[in-house]
C-alpha cells in the first residue's frame, strides 16, 4: 500500500465564506496566521478541531476550512476539552475572544492549565465587546476611555499570561496579529506544544477600541528574543522550573513595553493524557472513549456480572 | 451491614437512607421495608416493626413511629438524657418532644419516653451497650476506647438479627461485606457479633435460611445508575460533586477499566477497557465537557443535581441547537435553592421540561425502582445516539439512598443500539444538517475523514450561521421533526405502564420514585388502577387520554404543586380529580399513598401529606 503525501498549502484551510470583519481587523492576520500554521504542521483538516464562543473572534471556525465547533458564550475551553478527552488523537484549538476566554470563560481557562491537556487556547485581545458594540473588555486597563462607552474604565484589567502561568500553562506565548509571519511561528510552536498552550494575540478592533490601536501597540511592542539573544524559555530540566517561571514573571508583568514571544515552555510536565494512562487506563490513548466499541450484536461488550461481582449475592 | 446479612439468608429487601445535610455527627437511619421471600419487596410505609437505635435521640426521633407490638433495642446508658442534651436535634422537634412529655406527665428523659412506649405496648430491649461492649472487648482483647467505640454498629445489628431469629452466620456475612479488607477488624466484630446475639433473648419470629434460587444483587440507586452507564456504553462521565448525584460518577469513576465480555468480539483480546470520568470545575463545565465528548463520539454523560441543574440550561439548549446527544442524570433533591440537600423532592419535572431557551428537541424521561435506574441508563444512552438530543433522566434522592437486595437484571433485556458514523473513503467537507433527513448523519471529527462545522447559531445545511427567513424555517421545522419521530419509535411500553384492573373507575397517577410506594398500597387497595408515566417529554398524550380519559384520577407527588397533574393538563387536557402532595422533604410511602386514597375516596381534592419517618 502506498500511502499518498499531500502538502496542503494555507489556501487549502480556507472555507468559502469570506470574513465579515470589519475592514482592517486585527483577526485577519490572526486567521491569515492560523491558515499557514496549519499548511506548516501539514494538519488533516478533518483531523482537526476548531472549537469557538461567542464573539467576532469566535466567529473565526467559519472561515476555516476544518472541522469546528462554535459553541456558547464562555465555554469554547470545556466544549474543547471534551472532544479531546473523548479522542486524543484529535488536534484540538480553542480560538476566542478576551470576553469569551477571560470573562465569561475565565473559570475554564484557570482550570485548564492545571490539567495540562495538550490543545492549544488563542486569545485574540482587543480589549472590547466588538460584537456588542464596544463595551469594555476584562483586559481593558482601568482609567482608559473607548469610544462606546461615557466614562473611562472603572474596572482593572486582568493580564491573560499572569493568570495563564499561575493556571500552569506549560506553554505561554504572546504575538501581534499585524505580525502575521511572527504570529504563525508562535501559532506553530503552540500546537507543536506537549501540553496546555496558551498564545495570546494583540488584535487591535478598529472600530471601537480607539484607544489601544495599532499605532498604539506598534509603539510599544517588541520580541524578546531580539532584546536578549540569550532568551530561552524552555525548561530543559526540573531544576530550572522556578527559575524559567521568574523570569517568564519578569517579561509578563512589563506594562510600558509590551514583549513579543515565547514567555514559557515546559514539555516536563506530564500531559493529563499521560497522566489518566498511567492512573486510571493503560489502553486510553489506543481505546480512548471514542474509539471504543461498546456491543457487539446489540449487547454490552462489559460483563455485568463481573463487574458488579463485589454487590451479587 | 444489616441489610446484606439478611440478603445473605435469602431474603429481598427494600430499604432507604435518610441522613442530615450538616457536616459531621447528624443522624443517619436506615428504614427497612418488610423484609419478604419474593420481590419486589414492599417498600417503607410510615410504622416501625423494629427499631434498632444507637442512641437515645433515636429514640425520641422516633417515638411516634412505634406502635403496639413493635419492638424497640435501645441503650440504657442513655436514659437519663433529654432532647436538650442532643446538640444534632432539631430544635422544633426538641420543643416538641417536650411539649409531648409534658402534656402526657412524664419527664422528658429518654427513660420516660421509654416507659410511655412500653405503656403503649411497645416490647423493649434496654441493654447497657458500653458495658456490655466493654467485657466482650475484654473477653477479645480490644481495650482501647476508640476501637471499642466501632464495635456498636455490629453490637446493634447483632441485637437486632437476634430479634428476628436469625443465625450468627449471616450477620458475621454482613460484617465481611460492610467492613471490606481488614481481615482482623473483620474477624473481631464476628466475635462481637455473636456475643451480641446471645443477650437477645425474645424473637419477634425466626428468619430461616433460604435458597431463592435466582441470582441476586444488593445495590442502591447511584450504582444501578452507574452500571446502567457502563453497561450501555458510555466511556465519559463528567460531573461536578453535588448530593446526591455524586456517587453515580464515583461508582463509575471507581470500576474503571471495566470487565470485558468474553463475547465481546475483538474486544474480547483485551481483559479490561478503559472510559474518562471526570471532575470538572463547575457544571457549567460538566454538561460543555459531556457535550465534547459527544462530538467527539463517546457515549457521554453528566450526573448533577437541581442546583448544577440549573447551571446547565444554557448548554441545553445549545445542544438541541448544535444536535448532539448528550445524556444530563438529574438526582433530584429537596428545593428550591439549596434546599434540603440530602432529602426526597420531585419538584424538577417543570424545569426539567422546559429548562433552556428557545424552542428545541430533547427527551425527559423518568425512573422508578433501580431495575428501571439500571435499564433506562441504557436506554436514554441510546436515545441520545440515535435522535442527536439532549436527554435528560430525570431521579431522585430517594432512589440514590434506596439500597435493596433484589434479583439481579438482565442487561439484555435493553439492546444496545449503535448509530454507525459515515465514513467517506478520503477527507472531504460534508454537510452537518441536510435538510432531507430527520437526524443529520452522525459525522465524527477523526473518524468520518469529514470536515464539518457545528453551530449553536442557526445556520445552513453546511453549519455556518444563517438567517434567511425561508431557509431558518426550513432547518427549524426539520429540527423539530425529532420529536415526532422520538413518539413514532419509542414503543409505548417504555413510554408508560399500567397496573391494576383495566376497568378501575379510578386511577392513581404518578411518575418516579412513587412507584414503589403506590404498588406496594396497591396490594391493600382493590379496583384502583395505577398509570405510572415514565416518558414526560415528549409527553405521550394519547396514551395518557386512552388510560384517564372518563375516569377519576387522584395525583400524587413529591413536590408543591402536582407538577405532573399540571402537566398531563397542559399536554393531554386532563382535569385532574385530585392532587395528593408531600414536599416536606421525605418520600412518599405505601401507607402515605393509602392514606391519600382513602381522603380522595372521601372527596378530598388537595391532599397534603406530612408524615415524617
Amino acid at each position: 500500500m502506498t500511502m499518498q503525501i499531500v502538502k496542503r498549502t494555507a489556501a487549502d484551510y480556507r472555507w468559502v465564506r469570506p470574513p465579515e470583519w470589519c475592514p482592517g481587523c486585527g483577526h485577519f492576520g490572526v486567521l491569515q496566521s492560523l491558515y499557514n500554521a496549519f499548511a506548516e504542521l501539514n494538519l488533516d483538516p478533518a483531523n482537526v478541531v476548531l472549537v469557538s464562543g461567542i464573539g467576532c473572534s469566535s466567529r473565526l471556525p467559519h472561515y476555516v476550512k476544518t472541522t469546528s465547533v462554535h459553541a456558547i458564550h464562555g465555554r469554547a475551553i470545556p466544549y474543547a476539552l471534551g472532544i479531546k478527552l473523548a479522542n486524543p488523537s484529535l488536534e484540538v484549538v480553542v480560538v476566542g475572544g478576551d470576553g469569551d476566554l477571560m470573562a465569561i470563560g475565565g473559570n475554564h481557562l484557570l482550570h485548564l492549565g492545571r490539567r495540562n491537556v495538550d490543545m492549544a487556547v488563542i486569545l485574540m485581545d482587543n480589549s472590547v465587546y466588538g460584537l456588542t458594540r464596544g463595551q469594555a473588555g476584562p483586559t481593558l486597563p482601568a482609567g482608559v476611555k473607548v469610544k462606546a462607552v461615557p466614562k473611562a474604565n472603572p474596572q482593572g484589567e486582568i493580564n491573560p499570561l499572569l493568570l495563564a502561568l499561575t493556571a500552569g500553562f506549560t506553554f505561554i506565548a504572546r504575538g501581534y496579529s499585524y505580525d502575521i509571519k511572527y504570529t504563525t511561528r508562535l501559532i506553530v510552536e503552540a500546537i507543536r506544544h506537549k501540553g496546555s498552550a496558551f498564545v495570546q494575540i494583540y488584535s487591535p478592533c478598529v472600530t471601537y477600541n480607539n484607544v489601544m490601536t495599532r499605532e498604539w501597540y506598534e509603539k510599544r511592542i517588541y520580541k524578546l528574543e531580539e532584546a536578549d539573544p540569550a532568551w530561552d524559555p524552555v525548561v530543559h530540566d526540573e531544576k530550572e522550573v522556578d527559575v524559567k517561571l521568574r523570569k517568564a514573571l519578569d517579561k509578563i508583568v512589563e506594562r510600558d513595553r509590551l514583549p513579543l514571544g515565547i514567555f514559557y515552555k515546559n514539555e516536563l510536565v506530564p500531559t493529563f493524557d499521560e497522566r489518566y494512562e498511567g492512573l486510571y487506563d493503560p489502553n486510553y490513548r489506543k481505546l480512548p472513549p471514542a474509539l471504543q466499541p461498546v456491543e457487539v450484536d446489540g449487547k454490552s461488550v462489559v460483563d455485568f456480572e463481573k463487574l458488579v461481582a463485589d454487590r451479587l449475592l | 451491614m444489616f441489610i446484606y446479612g439478611v440478603g445473605s439468608a435469602g431474603y429481598y429487601v427494600n430499604a432507604r437512607r435518610e441522613f442530615w445535610s450538616n457536616i459531621a455527627g447528624g443522624r443517619h437511619s436506615y428504614v427497612v421495608g418488610v423484609i419478604s421471600d419474593a420481590w419486589p419487596a414492599p417498600a417503607p410505609g410510615n410504622s416501625v416493626e423494629l427499631a434498632l437505635t444507637f442512641d437515645g435521640h433515636a429514640v425520641m426521633e422516633h417515638v411516634f413511629h412505634l406502635k403496639k407490638g413493635s419492638y424497640l433495642v435501645y441503650n440504657t446508658e442513655e436514659d437519663s438524657k433529654t432532647p436538650d442534651s442532643y446538640v444534632m436535634m432539631a430544635k422544633p422537634l426538641a420543643e416538641r418532644l417536650k411539649r409531648f412529655a409534658k402534656e402526657q406527665g412524664f419527664e422528658p428523659t429518654v427513660r420516660g419516653f421509654v416507659d410511655y412506649l412500653r405503656q403503649n405496648g411497645v416490647e423493649v430491649v434496654g441493654l447497657p451497650y458500653n458495658k456490655h461492649i466493654s467485657e466482650i472487648g475484654r473477653r477479645i482483647g480490644v481495650t482501647s476506647p476508640v476501637m471499642l467505640a466501632r464495635f456498636v454498629n455490629t453490637f446493634v445489628v447483632a441485637l437486632g438479627a437476634a430479634l428476628l431469629g436469625l443465625d450468627g452466620e449471616y450477620v458475621a456475612r454482613g460484617v465481611g461485606f460492610a467492613l471490606g479488607k481488614k481481615a482482623d477488624v473483620i474477624e473481631q466484630n464476628k466475635k462481637v457479633a455473636a456475643e451480641a446475639i446471645k443477650l437477645v433473648e425474645k424473637r419477634m419470629t425466626t428468619l430461616q435460611p433460604r435458597n431463592p434460587g435466582v441470582k441476586r444483587i444488593f445495590w442502591n440507586g447511584n450504582e444501578a445508575s452507574a452500571y446502567g452507564k457502563i453497561v450501555g456504553g458510555v466511556r465519559l462521565v463528567v460531573y461536578y460533586p453535588i448530593t446526591p448525584a455524586t456517587d453515580d460518577a464515583m461508582t463509575f469513576e471507581r470500576l474503571i477499566p471495566f470487565p470485558v465480555s468474553k463475547d465481546a468480539g475483538e474486544l474480547a483480546k483485551l481483559e479490561k477497557i478503559g472510559a474518562v470520568a471526570f471532575q470538572a470545575e463547575d457544571e457549567l463545565a460538566a454538561i460543555a465537557i459531556a457535550t465534547g465528548g459527544a462530538i467527539a463520539g463517546a457515549r457521554s454523560a453528566t450526573t448533577t443535581s437541581g442546583p448544577g441543574f440549573s447551571l446547565m440550561a444554557e448548554a441545553l439548549s445549545m445542544a438541541g441547537m448544535m444536535e448532539v446527544g448528550v445524556v444530563v442524570t438529574v438526582w433530584m433533591r429537596a428545593g428550591p435553592s439549596t434546599g434540603q440537600a440530602t432529602r426526597q423532592g420531585q419538584q424538577d419535572l417543570f424545569y426539567a421540561l422546559f429548562a433552556g431557551h428557545g424552542e428545541y428537541p430533547k427527551i425527559v424521561y423518568a425512573s422508578g425502582d433501580l431495575e428501571e435506574v439500571f435499564l433506562d441508563n441504557i436506554r436514554v444512552a441510546n436515545w441520545a445516539e440515535r435522535y442527536r438530543v439532549p436527554v435528560i433522566h430525570l431521579l431522585d434522592k430517594n432512589l440514590s439512598n434506596t439500597f435493596a437486595v433484589t434479583p439481579l437484571p438482565d442487561p439484555a433485556k435493553v439492546r444496545i443500539n449503535v448509530e454507525r458514523p459515515a465514513v467517506y473513503p478520503q477527507t472531504q467537507e460534508a454537510e452537518a444538517y441536510p435538510l432531507d433527513e430527520v437526524v443529520p448523519p452522525r459525522l465524527l471529527p477523526g473518524v468520518s475523514n469529514a470536515i464539518f462545522h457545528l453551530d449553536s447559531l442557526e445556520h445552513d445545511p453546511e453549519g455556518d450561521p444563517e438567517e434567511d427567513p425561508v431557509a431558518v424555517t426550513k432547518m427549524f421545522e426539520r429540527r423539530m421533526q425529532k420529536l415526532g419521530l422520538i413518539e413514532r419509535e419509542i414503543p409505548p411500553e417504555e413510554k408508560l405502564l399500567y397496573f391494576g384492573p383495566a376497568d378501575a373507575k379510578r386511577v392513581i397517577v404518578g411518575w418516579g420514585s412513587t412507584k414503589t410506594a403506590v404498588l406496594t398500597a396497591l396490594e391493600e387497595l382493590r379496583d384502583v388502577g395505577f398509570l405510572y408515566v415514565k416518558m414526560l417529554y415528549p409527553y405521550p398524550t394519547d396514551l395518557v387520554k386512552r388510560y384517564l380519559e372518563g375516569r377519576e384520577t387522584l395525583f400524587i407527588e413529591n413536590n408543591y404543586f402536582g407538577q405532573l397533574a399540571m402537566v398531563t393538563r397542559m399536554f393531554a387536557g386532563i382535569e385532574p380529580t385530585a392532587v395528593a402532595v408531600k414536599f416536606n422533604g421525605r418520600p412518599i410511602t405505601a401507607d402515605d399513598v393509602v392514606e391519600a386514597y382513602r381522603k380522595f375516596e372521601a372527596g378530598q381534592k388537595i391532599i397534603k401529606i406530612e408524615t415524617d419517618l
